[in-house]
């Protein structure tokens, strides 16, 4: 829930916090991502975590001139035996069909990467319907274009599971978001957990299934992985009663 | 049979004692190769980079924990025991069929093992315990480690990063015979009972070593076997004195064990080294 330090964004304060109180232990994982842990030993009936941070954020400058793109001899050439090869194999949340990715094979057909890119996002809009509720935190890509329904975190894993399909490295990015494209100063919004996804076609780009909107100011990154579950907000081991459970509230307010 | 009996055997027409030595020089290379891989895997992956390994190789195994990246063990060493299998070739070389660097069984029948493994668990202690308090963490059989105490997942209990045994008594190292997967709920199977929750935040903050490290399988997958002696060259500039050897029709020759204790590498039975 730390949001990171990036080009794009400068991440100025940042705490996580526990109440009953816990000390909060923190450490980066193999993704970059900022941890807090804490253990409650103590009873307890409710737990609260608050995250807060204050972060600058940049515009997405842009695919850079200065060079040409890859095309796809050289991206499907390359990228399996490079780095980028972990952003490239699917995993068992980012996997589709052999007929799914067909068709998005046939969709993308004679276009560049990028422009590849941005008809897979649209084309995932139009596939699934945001509905909350439809779907749950493990729901796969397939599964979610077989239902045709799913919140961002379904929209984002599928986007990356088809750019993967058609030779295309992706990454799942995880953060929050400020509804309001003309986020007014001082005044506090009702934010959202939110995902998205960049692909690699030369430079990591941005794209934003969900929303729609271009990847830019108003998107606070917290975590990139594979997919969701290199990058999971919270996660943890309690004992006790089931759970009568969980809510997140997410307030984002644009101080500058 | 005994062990020296069976290397004799396996020698055939080598004199004893060179081959003896032979064999044992070229395990402690072996595990000092093991070392530099998993260094190099849970660390910058030079030889990733370098070209020598693909990439394919780590990304395409479920062996590679990324949950032990930056883990560092306090003496350095992640293999404090490993069992490697050996068979001589048809031109007389010695050859590694297969090591197990993660959760090697059969120890118990090697001679001198429980106070080479006892000596190796407390050196591997976190700095500056004057007496390490080890534990055994298993549900298999095991064959006793000199006093001490044979724990199961539930004895344990993590609290602010430190491990302890029936909620009382801080625990230095664990050596364990259970799988990654089962070790923490908390990182991996979140349904298993076998380990305990906080184990490897705790390793990560340096309270407690686990022996051996966790993510050592990916050093044990068959398709990094044939890379070691290219991995001798790589990490430690030698010419490999065993090669490696696909698994095949040949029967397991012989099968070693190496301590690690950060300063030697045993090889038992017995032979003592500059490591």
């Amino acid at each position: 829930m730390t949001p990171l330090t990036l080009p794009t964004q400068t991440t100025l304060d940042a705490r996580v916090t526990a109440v009953p109180g816990a000390p909060v232990w923190t450490y980066d994982d193999y993704w970059g991502t900022r941890v807090s842990v804490f253990d409650l030993p103590e009873p307890h009936d409710r737990l609260l975590i608050r995250a807060t941070a204050t972060v600058q954020t940049q515009p997405f400058p842009g695919i850079p001139a200065s060079r040409p793109r890859p095309d796809w001899a050289e991206l499907r050439g390359q990228a399996p035996h490079g780095r980028l090869l972990e952003f490239l194999l699917p995993t068992p949340l980012t996997t589709v069909t052999a007929e799914i990715k067909q068709a998005a094979m046939k969709q993308i057909n004679g276009m560049d990467p990028d422009e590849a890119a941005q008809a897979i996002s649209a084309r995932v809009r139009e596939q699934v319907t945001y509905l909350p509720g439809a779907t749950g935190l493990h729901t796969s890509a397939r599964e979610a274009w077989d239902k045709g329904q799913g919140v961002c975190q379904d929209m984002a894993q599928l986007t990356v599971a088809l750019l993967r399909a058609t030779g295309l490295p992706a990454r799942y990015v995880c953060g929050y978001l400020h509804p309001d494209a003309r986020a007014e100063t001082g005044r506090t919004a009702v934010g959202q957990s939110h995902a998205w996804v960049e692909y690699w076609a030369g430079s990591w780009v941005p794209l934003d299934p969900a929303s729609g909107a271009e990847v830019g100011e108003r998107h606070v990154v917290v975590a990139r992985g594979r997919d969701y579950a290199d990058v999971p907000p919270l996660k943890g081991i309690y004992q006790g009663p089931p759970e009568a459970g969980m809510h997140v509230t997410v307030e984002v307010t644009r101080l500058a | 049979m005994s062990t020296l009996e069976r290397v004799a055997d396996v020698t055939g027409g080598y004199r004893l004692a060179a081959a003896r030595d032979l064999v044992a020089s070229g395990v402690r290379q072996w595990v000092r190769a093991l070392e530099a891989f998993l260094a190099d895997v849970y660390g910058e992956g030079r030889a990733f980079h370098d070209g020598v390994l693909p990439w394919r190789l780590l990304f395409a195994s479920e062996q590679f924990r990324r949950e032990a990246t930056g883990v560092v063990p306090p003496n350095g060493v992640r293999v404090h025991v490993t069992s490697v299998d050996l068979v001589r070739g048809g031109d007389g070389r010695f050859q590694v069929l297969r090591h197990n660097a993660s959760v090697p069984s059969g120890i118990g029948h090697a001679s001198e093992y429980p106070s080479r493994l006892l000596g190796a668990l407390r050196a591997a202690a976190p700095h500056g315990v004057a007496d390490p308090f080890v534990v055994v963490l298993g549900a298999g059989e095991h064959p006793g480690l000199m006093g001490v105490e044979l724990v199961e997942g539930r004895d344990l209990s993590c609290r602010q990063n430190r491990v302890y045994l029936r909620g009382t008594r801080q625990v230095d190292v664990i050596y364990r015979l259970v799988d990654d997967d089962w070790l923490d709920p908390l990182h991996f199977r979140p349904d298993s009972v076998l380990g305990c929750p906080g184990l490897l935040n705790a390793a990560r903050s340096g309270t407690v070593t686990i022996a051996n490290a966790i993510g050592n399988g990916i050093a044990d997958e068959t398709l990094v076997h044939p890379y070691l002696p290219a991995l001798i060259r790589y990490y430690l500039g030698e010419e490999p004195l065993l090669d490696s050897v696909e698994p095949g029709r040949q029967d397991a020759g012989l099968r070693l064990f190496a301590v690690n204790d950060g300063t030697n590498v045993w090889v038992l039975p017995g032979e003592p080294s500059g490591g």
